[in-house]
């Protein structure tokens, strides 16, 4: 159980948004939860970890009805996250190094989005309010590792 | 200990599988295995839940919404105060509209719908599309492009991918959703479909307006179906503006859906119509 401990964070995030955050609307849109969970498990336990994690919340949203380039996004995202941000940065730094990585993402869906559906500036219209959205998520997703950390407990003598 | 710093292969084994996936996908008549099995395995659970957000979902609307309530139901009590005697001029004209129909032997109007009930299991969880999940499928008469109305009879959407016992409804605001329509008043025709700018707003438009088409801010606008496969006159929404198209030749009527799409439970699906006169 404690070699799966790494990825609870990520699986419980793809949890909350395909249970609960898909009925929540903010602004007219769904809070997305997944994409910081995976990358602060990249963060925290190494690229090879964050991009599997990412690889098992695309795999999960997939198989849930989502798109299936959410594999190699969220696997991208959190390998990226691995090798390019330790924890050591803090709450705050981590949370600033979140903003490229999640704007990065936001692009490609854009450039994904663009050819298919509607105009580019119509993508980024949508796109703008859900990085903000994203980034404004980042510390309900910072909870998550805590609930699955190892409790120490103290000796009695 | 040494890394492995095997992230990238993750990442490559990653894109392998989402372009494996997207090529299946765009084979046309290829079910997606996977999704069908977890719709059919993860049902149950998705309707539990479904149900208990939807139950404080409606305590919390209840208890924000006491003022609102009052001053809605004040507000339509005026409005049936002044629809009353419009309904009974309507009775009237209908009366008459068949006693004329019997004379001239014309075939009665209006149209006839078979509706099949069914409840909304899951919801799409991402911004770029709307989409909602029911919990009836093939086995009880669904069909790709049927028309799903509300409670009131409000168009919520289409059928666009099913299996046995489950069907995916395509929300009149999403980007893919498509079908005909016409205002109600002006008789104006137009293409009904939804937009990446208009999503979170949740609004539609209708296009292939011209600037010479008499649309006003207000009008409803219904289905149009001609044929298509779905009714026609089923209630889509209201114009809420009209703007010119980027192309400059054509103008679109930006609609509020007349379907309370966020509250949805219960749905009903067009399963047959016949139209008359």
């Amino acid at each position: 159980m404690a070699r799966l401990r790494p990825y609870a964070p990520a699986v419980t995030a793809v949890l909350l948004q395909v249970f609960l955050l898909s009925r929540l609307r903010l602004w007219g849109l769904c809070p997305p939860l997944v994409p910081a969970a995976v990358f602060l498990t990249g963060a925290e336990e190494g690229g090879d970890r964050g991009a599997a994690a990412g690889l098992l919340a695309g795999a999960l949203l997939f198989l849930a009805g989502g798109s299936p380039w959410s594999l190699a996004l969220y696997a991208a995202l959190g390998g990226l996250a691995g090798a390019w941000v330790t924890a050591a940065g803090g709450f705050f730094g981590l949370w600033i190094r979140f903003l490229p990585l999640a704007a990065a993402m936001e692009g490609l869906l854009v450039l994904v989005h663009w050819p298919a559906r509607s105009a580019l500036a119509a993508a980024w219209a949508l796109a703008g309010p859900e990085l903000a959205l994203t980034v404004l998520c980042f510390p309900a997703a910072a909870l998550l590792p805590g609930l699955f950390r190892r409790r120490r407990v103290r000796p009695m003598y | 200990m040494k890394q492995r710093n095997t992230w990238k292969k993750w990442i490559a084994a990653a894109l392998s599988l989402s372009l494996l996936a997207a090529a299946l996908a765009l084979v046309p008549g290829t079910p997606r295995p996977p999704a069908g099995w977890l719709e059919g395995a993860s049902r149950p659970f998705f309707r539990l839940i479904s149900l208990g957000s939807d139950k404080v979902r409606q305590g919390f609307d209840l208890l924000a919404g006491t003022q609102d309530l009052r001053a809605e139901n004040q507000a339509l009590k005026e409005e049936l105060a002044v629809l009353r005697p419009l309904a009974r001029e309507g009775e009237l004209a209908a009366g008459e509209n068949r006693r004329l129909r019997s004379l001239l032997d014309l075939p009665g109007a209006g149209r006839d719908l078979d509706l099949t009930p069914a409840w909304i299991t899951a919801r799409s969880f991402d911004n770029w599309t709307r989409t909602v999940t029911l919990d009836k499928g093939t086995a009880q008469g669904l069909a790709a492009g049927q028309c799903v109305m509300d409670q009131a009879g409000a168009l919520a959407g289409r059928i666009t991918d099913l299996g046995g016992s489950w069907a995916t409804v395509t929300l009149v605001t999403d980007p893919a959703f498509n079908a005909a329509g016409q205002t109600a008043r002006s008789g104006i025709p137009g293409a009904l479909a939804g937009d990446l700018s208009l999503l979170a707003a949740g609004e539609l438009k209708l296009t292939c307006l011209t600037r010479a088409d008499p649309v006003v801010r207000g009008e409803t606008v219904v289905t149009f179906g001609g044929g298509r496969g779905y009714p026609s006159g089923l209630t889509v929404g209201t114009v809420d503006r009209l703007e010119d198209e980027p192309d400059g030749l054509t103008r679109r009527a930006v609609l509020t859906p007349a379907a309370d799409l966020e509250g949805l439970g219960q749905v009903f699906v067009v399963t047959g119509f016949r139209e008359a006169g």
